[in-house]
C-alpha cells in the first residue's frame, strides 16, 4: 500500500474480492462521488463483510441521472426502490435509493445526493485509490474516523472498531491537526479515547 | 433462570477489548506483509460471507 494522503492518492495493490467488483463495476458509471463508512474500512483490510456500501454523490440535473440510470442498467444493475427513472430523481431529494446486480440484492449500494456541508466536504477532499482493476474515490480518511466515532456515540461497537482500523492503519500518515479539529466538532472524544 | 446482567455486562466490555487488540494485531499484520498476502485471507472470508 502507498499512502500519499497530501497528494490524496493511495496505491492498493490487493487482490479484489467480490465486494470491491461490485462496486467498481457501479462505480465505473459515476464522475463526482465518494464512498463512506463501513465500506471504505473493508477496501483496506477490515475482516468483515457488508450487506450496502454507501455512496454521497454531488447534487446533479435530473438530465445527467438519467443518463447515469441508462448506464447503470446497460451495465446490468437495477434500483431496488422503483422502477421509474423520475421517481427515483424525487426521491433522492429526501432519501437514499439502493442498486444492486439485477436480481440480486445483496450487496446493494446506497446512492445518497449530498446535502449538507459535511458531505460537500467529503466531496471536496476526496481520496483516490487505485487498485489493479480501475479506482474508486473515497471520504478523507480524518471524517471517516470521526464520522465512524459519531455513529459509535450510540454503543455501536461494529463502528468504534472501523474507527480504530482506520486509525491503526494511517495514524502515521493523516492530517492530525484536522482529526483533532473535527473530533472537536464532532463531540467525538470520548469515543476517540477508547479507539486510540 | 437467574440472568447476573452485570456479568454479562462485564463480558461483553471484556470482548469488545478483546476485539480492539485483535484489530491493532491485524492492522500490523496488514503493514507488515503485501497487500497480495492479506487481501488474500480477506477474499475468502468475504466472498463466503457474499455467497451464504
Amino acid at each position: 500500500m502507498e499512502i500519499n494522503l497530501e497528494r490524496k492518492e493511495i496505491i492498493l495493490n490487493k487482490n479484489i474480492n467480490e465486494l470491491d467488483k461490485f462496486v467498481l463495476d457501479f462505480c465505473r458509471n459515476l464522475d463526482n462521488y465518494v464512498l463512506v463508512s463501513g465500506y471504505v474500512s473493508i477496501l483496506f483490510g477490515r475482516s468483515r463483510a457488508t450487506e450496502d456500501i454507501d455512496l454521497l454523490i454531488s447534487k446533479m440535473s435530473s438530465e445527467k441521472f438519467k443518463e447515469i440510470w441508462e448506464m447503470l442498467e446497460e451495465n446490468d444493475f437495477e434500483c431496488i426502490n422503483t422502477l421509474d427513472v423520475g421517481d427515483a430523481f424525487r426521491m433522492l431529494d429526501e432519501y437514499a435509493i439502493r442498486f444492486c446486480r439485477k436480481g440480486k440484492p445483496v450487496p446493494n449500494m446506497e446512492f445518497k445526493k449530498s446535502s449538507n456541508e459535511v458531505h460537500e466536504y467529503s466531496l471536496k477532499n476526496k481520496i483516490k485509490v487505485k487498485l489493479k482493476d480501475g479506482f474508486l474515490f473515497i471520504s478523507p480518511i480524518e471524517m471517516q474516523i470521526t464520522y465512524k466515532l459519531m455513529l459509535g456515540k450510540g454503543g455501536n461497537e461494529k463502528d468504534l472498531e472501523d474507527a480504530k482500523h482506520l486509525y491503526e492503519l494511517f495514524k502515521e500518515n493523516i492530517n492530525k491537526e484536522e482529526l483533532f479539529n473535527l473530533i472537536n466538532e464532532f463531540g467525538v472524544k470520548e469515543q476517540f479515547e477508547i479507539i486510540k | 433462570m437467574k440472568i447476573d446482567f452485570e456479568e454479562l455486562k462485564k463480558e461483553r466490555k471484556k470482548n469488545f477489548e478483546e476485539r480492539l487488540w485483535f484489530l491493532k494485531f491485524w492492522v500490523g499484520y496488514i503493514k507488515s506483509h503485501s497487500d497480495e498476502e492479506w487481501s488474500s485471507q480477506q477474499k475468502v472470508l468475504i466472498n463466503s460471507q457474499l455467497q451464504n
